[in-house]
């Protein structure tokens, strides 16, 4: 790839040595008329080489605007960075330039949306959008950038790529677009694919092959990945690890064969409990906090079935680990001097009781 | 709560003709034959072919019990659920309400009143509330439209229904913004149920929420149905939640119904390749389970224009082979998706002088210039297609269909290939019984005694 530029990618390798990008505690604040909205509060995670994250999570838990402010694609004002670091391949993100930062987009970071329609421009072809980002992205030139076209389109499953240069947008269906967008992102060989929510507006057989796509491309060209979703389905379809978010913070973060194994924070237990077929049809209930005057304590006291007075009072309880090196849980009944047993039949009884 | 003045006004049952013939004594609601095409508008010359968005649909909901009706984007369900209930008017068919009640044949009045007995509840409960109007208003506004003057006993009821789908009466003079989408499907569910209706249609009623709201929404539905003895008809083309909640489930494809059955039983022993094809497509929430299932090729077929015979047959991976062939089922699929894209002119005269032009860059000659067989092979590795298939009739039609089309003769291609066709294009399949119930059907050929069963078919 001759056209990444690697600024200060020297100093990486000493670094831990498989982590692309890491993320430290990640402060995003949006300033509203009605105030000030804390979307993203401390939140930290890595991402290794090859590896697919997962960040699930509801809406309002800050799993998009987190992903985004990696490359800081939000609007600014009125959002954000009031604290914390990205650190990607040994640089701060967040002290990058915009100008800086726009070596990054799309060459080294890539992103794909949920909505296909939104990321496509409607008056040009696909043909010249991927082409675009082939001229943005890459240093070639005359036939070498149709020919990439074609392998890109061909790359992520459009059939006969050559026919379908000249078609619009609006002349292709959901599935095939979402295509499109991940040629396009695969323009510049990224290193890192921030994927939110691919898969959502698409039905279950297209959702199936963007998924089984989306292993393919980042398998041949090894790319991390990071996937946002709500479906705990599709998180245990893709993920490597998992990062469970809850209004703006992180609640539990673990190996996906041992999250839905033995989920440790109520919130994901709860989760989990609510997928169709599991039994539970109660739902969590009460609603998210107030974003703009977030509660003391932890975020998910107030709809905790095991909330007791401790909960309450101070900050998010801090990730204490369990079991294996890669789980954390925020929850006080994890802490040193916590009582587990305080959740005995919360995270445990999968698919439980009864109404 | 005290809907009385409802009761008395309520049709009762003995009117018009008695019950039709084939409806079962159970059924509340029974749809036959019902079709809806739409003008899609757009004809050359004045001729337009219509969009066949539902095309003889049948089936009955039984009293008490949820029927759901499964299918993806474009398969026709919502507009099924529109003209099942005459929000649209059908283009043929006929819809019974219990059992002798003819809906189609209901002049304005009836349909009113009709209107009570059978509500409906929408995906976005954003935009099915006038923002202006309190919740308390748009609760009861059913009530007022069928006649129920009085204020005060208005805002009664409201409260009441409050009060049961789990918000506070208090909320009753509070805005539609106020409130959560899953609180405004809780209200717009309140809404539905305050005329005390004897069925629901519910289309994507949990879509737009998230799991944790969705799950609370359902079992919401659950409890109210069991309370007020309601029927219900949920539309989603979420699996799980039709798992979730529903007694029966009709599975449809591009206007039919390809598979109907008790909700256990089609989705542990499903019949179609259609709904096999789904059901093994949800992503299963489990990471030792994963990457299997069948994965289908392509998209839902212009409904304008649908295939003939079986409408599946163009993505299906159980597609009957003629009684000559004997290919490997992966390799048949193949040549035959390959066939329909050159005569639905997906592969034209055009695409392959683009292949030609991309070669004749490569090797930097001529395009005229491009050795035939060079061409043949790129457009066989283009098509993923295989130069040996273990039929040497096959081989060779293959071979002839490549010259054509490097020729730039793409119906002389397609015939080239006819013998590949698939009794699956000719043949409508009839839905049969099938599973352990006598209400499970489905509609296959391989389904039928003359052909090899699905299961004898490879289909991953």
């Amino acid at each position: 790839m001759s056209t990444q530029t690697t600024p200060d990618a020297t100093d990486a390798a000493s670094r831990n040595d498989d982590v692309l990008l890491s993320v430290e505690d990640l402060v995003v604040q949006f300033d509203t008329d009605g105030g000030t909205v804390h979307a993203v509060d401390g939140v930290s995670f890595d991402v290794r080489e090859g590896e697919t994250l997962c960040i699930v999570g509801e809406s309002g838990s800050g799993k998009t605007i987190s992903c985004e402010a990696i490359t800081r694609l939000f609007r600014s004002p009125p959002g954000f960075i009031r604290g914390g670091s990205v650190e990607f391949d040994g640089t701060d993100l967040t002290s990058c330039s915009d100008d800086r930062l726009k070596e990054y987009r799309g060459n080294r970071i890539a992103h794909v949306f949920q909505n296909p329609q939104g990321a496509l421009n409607p008056v040009y072809t696909i043909g010249n959008q991927v082409r675009e980002a082939v001229e943005l992205h890459t240093d070639l030139e005359g036939s070498a950038i149709r020919d990439r076209v074609v392998d890109l389109l061909g790359e992520v499953g459009i059939p006969e790529p050559v026919t379908h240069l000249g078609d619009y947008p609006h002349e292709l269906s959901g599935g095939m677009k979402q295509r499109v967008v991940i040629a396009m992102a695969l323009a510049g060989e990224p290193d890192l694919l921030i994927a939110d929510e691919p898969t959502t507006a698409l039905d279950v057989t297209i959702q199936k092959q963007i998924l089984d796509l989306l292993n393919d491309v980042q398998e041949r060209h090894d790319m991390s990945v990071i996937f946002v979703t709500h479906d705990l389905g599709v998180v245990a379809q893709i993920a490597d690890r998992v990062l469970v978010m809850y209004a703006g913070k992180v609640m539990e973060r673990d190996d996906v064969f041992d999250l839905f194994e033995s989920p440790e924070h109520p919130y994901t237990a709860a989760l989990l409990d609510c997928l169709p077929g599991s039994g539970g049809l109660e739902g969590i209930p009460g609603d998210l906090p107030d974003p703009f005057n977030p509660p003391a304590g932890c975020r998910f006291a107030e709809r905790c079935p095991a909330v007791t007075e401790e909960c309450i009072e101070g900050d998010q309880p801090p990730e204490y680990p369990v079991g294996s090196d890669d789980h954390t849980v925020s929850c006080v009944h994890h802490a040193p001097d916590g009582d587990p047993g305080e959740l005995d039949g919360v995270t445990g009884a999968i698919g439980g009781d009864e109404s | 709560m005290n809907l009385d003045f409802l009761r008395g006004r309520k049709e009762s049952a003995t009117d018009e003709d008695h019950r039709v013939d084939d409806i079962p004594e159970d059924a509340i609601f029974s749809v036959r034959g019902l079709q809806k095409y739409f003008d899609s508008g757009s004809g050359f010359l004045g001729e337009s072919t219509p969009v066949r968005a539902v095309d003889g649909v049948s089936f009955d909901v039984r009293e008490g019990e949820t029927l759901g009706i499964v299918g993806e984007s474009g398969c026709g369900k919502s507009t099924l659920a529109q003209t099942m209930i005459r929000l649209q008017e059908p283009t043929a068919g006929s819809v019974y309400w219990k059992g002798d009640q003819d809906v189609t044949g209901f002049d304005d009045a009836r349909l009113k009143r009709w209107r009570r007995e059978i509500q409906m509840m929408f995906q976005d409960p954003s935009s099915s509330f006038d923002p202006r109007m309190s919740i308390g208003d748009s609760i009861t506004e059913p009530l007022r439209v069928q006649g129920l003057r009085e204020s005060a006993h208005r805002r009664e009821i409201a409260e009441d229904l409050l009060e049961r789908v789990g918000m506070s009466a208090g909320h009753i003079d509070a805005y539609p913004h106020e409130f959560s989408g899953g609180q405004k499907q809780r209200i717009a569910l309140a809404r539905a149920l305050a005329v005390n209706p004897d069925m629901i249609v519910a289309d994507e009623p949990v879509s737009a929420l998230d799991v944790s709201i969705q799950s609370e929404v359902l079992g919401l539905i659950d409890r109210l149905q069991e309370e007020f003895g309601l029927t219900m008809c949920i539309i989603s083309h979420d699996l799980g939640v039709i798992r979730e909640v529903c007694d029966r489930v009709a599975v449809m494809y591009l206007g039919e119904i390809v598979e109907i059955g008790p909700t256990e039983e089609v989705f542990t022993s499903t019949a179609h390749p259609y709904t096999k094809a789904l059901v093994s497509s949800i992503p299963v929430p489990d990471p030792t389970q994963r990457g299997d299932g069948i994965e289908l090729h392509g998209d839902v077929p212009d409904p304008s224009n649908p295939p003939t015979g079986c409408r599946f047959h163009t993505r299906c991976p159980a597609v009957v082979q003629p009684s000559e062939l004997d290919l490997d089922q992966q390799t048949y699929v193949r040549l035959l998706q390959f066939t329909k894209r050159l005569t639905r002119g997906i592969v034209t005269e055009e695409s392959v002088e683009g292949v030609r032009e991309l070669l004749a860059e490569q090797q930097g000659i001529d395009p005229s210039d491009v050795p035939r067989e060079d061409l043949v092979e790129e457009l066989r590795e283009e098509d993923d297609l295989p130069e040996r298939t273990g039929s040497t009739r096959v081989d060779s039609a293959l071979r002839d269909a490549l010259a054509e089309l490097a020729d730039g003769n793409v119906a002389a291609a397609a015939d080239e290939l006819s013998l590949l066709a698939t009794p699956c294009a000719s043949e409508a399949p009839e839905a049969v019984d099938v599973g352990e119930t006598d209400d499970h059907t489905a509609s296959c050929l391989r389904l039928t005694s003359d052909y090899e069963s699905v299961e004898a078919v490879e289909l991953e």
